[in-house]
């Protein structure tokens, strides 16, 4: 009898556990099952063959824009949603921004959410698992897979059959009318002449989305170079001198590199690959770039390309780069900065984590023996990918009016991103900034409970979800913010006044008023980003460059390193290679996307 | 006939029917987890559409097979592949000496300390392990560099160095395999006889011809199927080790067959392709384990069937 007792309850015990790895309450890993979906084993025609619907839904409000459902609609209407978090964030639930959808415009979410480490594995396992969220957030969706499960497979709402002035102005605006500008409606309609990813829209000359660098002038001036160099070889002579300064020795001890970063984290040798002509914000020379209007893919145009290479080998061996270019970490980076012992790093200085910000300055562009034109690669000002809606869901209209809630400038977008501040939406929560009457801005709140900093607090209490669409950064969209400020809460703004003294302002001004003082003058045409092709083209691009990105990525590191050696027999080597890879090929289909994206321009 | 057989399963289960509640959960995990998705499998000879499910995407034939055989670098990555699974194959008796060695071990707590701390970095995770050798090679903060200096040395950056690739996959393996995996040869030669033993000591045999011609033979069966599988594994390598230890100077020996499937498949989103990689993976291991079993069982007497 005991025998029995024993075998039934190690059986349970085990079936339980067994069990208890099949399911989890945790929102962080729950699988979330759409309520919309269809019927197991039903096939839904593909959505954007539907028709839109002549009426709106009697739930939604459209005498205002809260609530976005009607107060008197007596049903649940709960959206199913998936959103990006880092680890820190807290639940959904816990969030300000759960609170104030809910309160002010009805809105109720069931979410899973993925952590940001995550997005690549979980995004192609969620849209093939057959079961989509109402709405996806933060997912990062390529072209390639917009293409792929938008138009081939239909599993994204074509949302321009949706969008229209009455239902959702916001982004009637930015994609339809005055606001489209911006160019972000030709960045989300992919070839098919669809609209299935939203975009972030941002100010083209914020100073913040431009790839730089930057050099610690102070360094560069104690060692008798007051005027930025203006070639290639003047720098050059820069960074010996920085060595022979800081680092006689070259070896033990203090080490100084004067050109810090990696080639893979923290890359820095872009910049050498801007002197020599091409337009690329990336170091390995693998991806389409522009060199004198010309398509190339700067590692297999090997006659200027080298020079890079040589330049770089030289570095190496003198010891102007880390000897662990190749395999440095980003903190270690990061540590370089905080320890002084680099003089440049790819990132805005306060980044790093220092307080001599201003001891700092942007690196201008460089002309050479190979280009004699100064110019640098613009960042992207829109962007695409970041909220998308599941074309088998029952409420595309209020998916849609909600997402309209992050572009409309007749509503408040940038409250969702700002986080709590006016008294009548802080559901309880503090505000992450407050008034100051003296300088008639808002600052920081230095008043947060447990002491934390005010950024920390909103990231992770407040709107801790990755937000990439939306134009609640833009300036309209602020200004908007701010006049809604003073009208709730009458406070006035004084007007932003140019900072005379550079030598003042905090780590984020800085670097952006020297980014616009030295770079900006320079920004120019570039690669396309953004661009749409058919699932064939896409599986031959993914094809080639799974075989050619790597190839290239360890010969560039071995010829820096000296362990592959830089000679004409081996450089034609190098060459040959790339070409038994196919990079010709997929040279051809760069320029024929090139010549497209011209044609359309015109 | 049949109903003796019947006969003689019914009497089996009423006797020993607890034994068959324990195994029960283990059963069922195998039969949900690992035959149930196994019609999945087709889809490795189809165009999977999400939208159209498993059952509803086309059929594409020996598509994705075509197009992995013609892929530019397969050589190169069965290479790797064969490289790594070969040289950890060679440590394969590393686990046998260990065990053999602890059990001439008369000290009983020397021997559990020993044991104990050996099973530890078993249940280190992988990541943990890989973060582990990352820090210890470190060219210039790394334990390893740090006393190759101090012996007058040059610092290496050993993670660069395609050459050390296959040689810290391995051995990092090995510290963290060998006290876990000799269990189950230290409960076999546990079960050796110690009449046998004495006979042998009567005999006048040292303690190397003991373990030679007593404790050898004993757990050669267990050997042999522990051989066995290892040889089902000859194109598998773990994939989280070898994406986490790669960078871009050793790809040309760490870019792997299971990296490959995971950036197309998992990243890519090109389940079919994935799933005839792995299914093509399957077979080559299977064919193996027949192949090596028939001849450990000519060889010697014993094989997993």
């Amino acid at each position: 009898m005991k025998k029995r007792l024993v075998a039934i309850l190690l059986a349970t015990g085990m079936i339980l556990s067994c069990l208890a790895g099949c399911g989890d309450a945790d929102d962080k890993s729950k699988e979330s099952q759409s309520a919309n979906t269809p019927d197991t084993g039903k096939q839904s025609e593909v959505a954007s063959s539907q028709e839109p619907e002549s009426k709106y839904p009697e739930y939604l409000n459209m005498d205002s824009f809260a609530p976005v459902i009607k107060d008197e609609y007596e049903d649940d209407i709960t959206l199913n949603m998936v959103i990006v978090q880092s680890a820190e964030a807290a639940k959904w639930d816990d969030q300000w921004i759960s609170k104030y959808l809910s309160e002010k415009y009805n809105l109720n979410f069931k979410v899973e959410s993925i952590l940001t480490t995550a997005v690549a594995d979980r995004k192609q396992i969620l849209m093939n698992g057959g079961q989509l969220p109402d709405i996806m957030i933060g997912l990062n969706f390529k072209t390639t897979e917009v293409v792929q499960y938008g138009s081939t497979e239909g599993l994204l709402l074509a949302m321009d059959e949706y969008i229209s002035e009455e239902l959702t102005p916001g982004l009637w605006y930015w994609l339809y009318g005055e606001g489209s500008h911006t160019g972000a409606r030709e960045i989300v309609t992919a070839n098919d002449g669809h609209i299935y990813t939203l975009p972030r829209i941002n100010e083209a000359s914020n100073a913040g989305l431009v790839t730089k660098s930057f050099i610690n002038e102070k360094l560069m001036n104690e060692v008798g170079v007051t005027e930025f160099p203006d070639t290639l070889d003047e720098f050059d002579d820069l960074m010996y001198a920085l060595k022979e300064e800081y680092d006689a020795d070259g070896v033990g001890g203090k080490n100084f590199y004067p050109f810090g970063g990696g080639l893979g984290a923290s890359p820095s040798g872009y910049y050498i690959l801007n002197a020599l002509g091409y337009n690329t914000h990336e170091p390995y020379g693998e991806r389409a770039s522009l060199r004198n209007g010309e398509v190339v893919i700067p590692a297999y145009d090997i006659e200027v390309f080298q020079e890079y290479l040589k330049l770089m080998n030289r570095w190496y061996n003198d010891k102007i780069i880390n000897d662990n270019y190749v395999t440095i970490t980003a903190n270690e980076v990061k540590q370089q900065v905080l320890d002084n012992q680099t003089a440049t790093y790819n990132n805005a200085p306060y980044v790093a984590g220092i307080d001599t910000w201003t001891d700092w300055r942007v690196l201008s562009p460089l002309t050479s023996d190979w280009n004699d034109t100064k110019f640098w690669f613009p960042g992207n000002p829109v962007s695409q990918g970041n909220f998308a809606i599941s074309a088998d869901t029952k409420y595309p209209e209020l998916c849609l009016r909600f997402a309209d809630l992050f572009y409309n400038l007749e509503d408040n977008p940038t409250v969702l991103n700002a986080g709590p501040v006016m008294a009548d939406n802080l559901y309880g929560f503090e505000p992450v900034a407050v008034y100051d009457e003296e300088t008639q801005e808002l600052i920081n709140n230095p008043d947060i409970k447990g002491g934390a900093d005010s950024y920390t607090y909103r990231i992770e209490k407040c709107v801790g979800l990755e937000l990439n669409f939306g134009a609640f950064a833009t300036d309209l969209a602020i200004e908007r913010y701010r006049s809604v400020l003073t009208e709730v809460e009458g406070w006035v703004f004084a007007e932003e006044e140019e900072e005379d003294d550079p030598k003042e302002m905090g780590g984020d001004d800085h670097y952006r008023w020297s980014t616009e003082q030295y770079l900006m003058e320079y920004i120019t045409t570039k690669y396309p980003g953004v661009y749409y092709v058919d699932e064939e083209t896409s599986v031959k691009i993914t094809d080639l460059e799974s075989v050619i990105r790597p190839h290239i990525r360890q010969s560039v590191g071995e010829f820096i390193t000296g362990k592959r050696e830089i000679t004409d027999d081996e450089l034609k080597k190098f060459q040959k290679e790339l070409e038994a890879l196919e990079i010709k090929e997929l040279l051809q289909i760069y320029t024929d996307i090139y010549a497209n994206y011209k044609a359309n321009l015109e | 006939m049949n109903g003796k057989k019947q006969g003689a399963l019914i009497k089996s289960l009423k006797k020993c029917w607890p034994l068959y509640l324990m195994i029960l959960p283990a059963a069922l995990y195998v039969l949900i987890y690992s035959y149930g998705p196994m019609y999945g499998l087709q889809i490795a000879f189809k165009d999977y559409s999400a939208r159209k499910g498993i059952w509803g995407s086309d059929w594409v034939g020996l598509k994705h097979f075509i197009r992995l055989l013609k892929h530019p670098n397969l050589l190169g990555m069965i290479k790797n592949t064969l490289a790594i699974t070969l040289y950890s194959f060679c440590t394969f008796p590393v686990t046998i000496i260990f065990a053999l060695m602890l059990n001439e071990l008369r000290q009983k707590k020397f021997k559990k300390t020993v044991q104990m701390i050996s099973y530890i970095p078993h249940f280190l995770s992988t990541v943990v392990v890989c973060s582990m050798i990352t820090l210890f090679f470190h060219p210039r903060f790394g334990v390893i560099n740090t006393v190759i200096t101090t012996l007058g040395g040059t610092a290496q950056d050993f993670l660069a160095n395609p050459d050390y690739f296959v040689e810290l996959f391995v051995w990092s393996s090995v510290w963290q395999g060998v006290g876990f995996g000799s269990v189950i040869y230290t409960a076999a030669l546990s079960s050796v006889s110690t009449e046998l033993i004495e006979a042998a000591t009567i005999d006048g045999a040292n303690r190397l011809q003991i373990i030679w011609h007593v404790n050898i033979p004993h757990i050669m069966p267990t050997v042999v199927i522990g051989l066995i599988l290892r040889c089902g594994n000859l194109l598998s390598v773990g994939f989280e080790k070898t994406f986490l230890l790669q960078n871009d100077l050793n790809l040309s020996v760490s870019q792997v067959i299971s990296t490959y499937e995971y950036e197309v498949g998992v990243v890519g989103g090109q389940f079919s392709y994935s799933t005839a990689i792995g299914l093509l993976n399957s077979i080559v291991s299977v064919i193996m384990i027949t192949i090596v079993n028939s001849i450990a069982k000519r060889v010697s007497g014993s094989g997993i069937w």
